[in-house]
């Protein structure tokens, strides 16, 4: 079923590819149900701390990624298209707020999502594009590799 | 304060790399730290200070030597927003296909 990375790692833009068992309508409603997105998008399915979604162009977006006593961290955006059941376009960017209320976050991104009828499924490319920062696109996992790995795990382990 | 651009900084450096994987395996001193690399204490002891101001390592002073420890958390904030999109993107999808695959199965 999946999935087909087409770019090479560090490459912009990123596109990644699938197919799956439902309709576009289906698909597309994965993206844009808070409600949904919640049941599969994050670390693991189920792990979102909250979605929101005002689905108009110009509406923001918000997957909250954890929220706790060092602040709140996740994923923000703006709504740039919104053809139904076969186009989303969104800025993208991680953000941040600290205990304090500052909300730091990182320069804006675009995703750009197209759902197509393939079969009795749905082709799925996802195009990220505009990743200014390395740090971002990268990470630092490819000169870090296996040490960062771990640098994470133990991060996450010792919470 | 630390702000994610002193992390990112913190963090831009493959010596500073090379000192955090080794506080990975648990506290070391100063001189510890500066072992394995062909630079003085001093150089070492400026990249730590990097590593201090960004809240990365904690370092205490215990009679006349300097120990140095990982700060987990603040490590795991920056890792928060360090990744591979190619990986993040792969594992979104790879949920989404696990989603559906499971609705059909319960249809």
């Amino acid at each position: 079923m999946l999935d087909n990375v087409k770019s090479q790692p560090g490459e912009d833009p990123i596109i990644v590819e699938g197919i799956f068992p439902a309709s576009p309508a289906d698909v597309f409603a994965a993206w844009t149900d808070p409600d949904i997105v919640k049941q599969w998008f994050g670390p693991v399915p189920g792990s979102l701390h909250a979605a929101e979604i005002d689905l108009r162009v110009g509406g923001a977006w918000r997957f909250v990624k954890s929220q706790d006593s060092n602040g709140a961290f996740g994923f923000e955006g703006v709504y740039l298209a919104i053809e139904p059941p076969t186009g989303l376009s969104f800025t993208w960017r991680q953000f941040k707020t600290l205990p304090d209320g500052t909300h730091e976050t990182s320069a804006d991104s675009q995703v750009d999502l197209t759902f197509d009828a393939k079969d009795t499924g749905t082709f799925l490319r996802v195009v990220h594009s505009n990743i200014e920062s390395e740090a971002m696109r990268k990470g630092f996992a490819g000169g870090w590799g296996k040490g960062f790995e771990n640098l994470s795990h133990l991060a996450w382990q010792s919470r | 304060m630390e702000t994610l651009d002193t992390t990112f900084a913190a963090l831009s450096d493959a010596t500073r790399r090379a000192i955090l994987a080794r506080l990975m395996q648990g506290e070391a001193s100063l001189s510890d730290l500066a072992a394995p690399f062909d630079m003085t204490q001093t150089a070492v002891s400026k990249h730590v200070r990097v590593l201090t101001n960004a809240g990365l390592v904690d370092v205490e002073k215990r009679g006349r030597t300097r120990h140095c420890r990982l700060n987990a958390v603040r490590m795991k904030e920056a890792t928060d927003w360090l990744m591979d999109y190619q990986t993040f993107w792969t594992q979104q999808l790879g949920n989404l296909a696990q989603h559906f695959e499971g609705k059909n199965r319960h249809a």
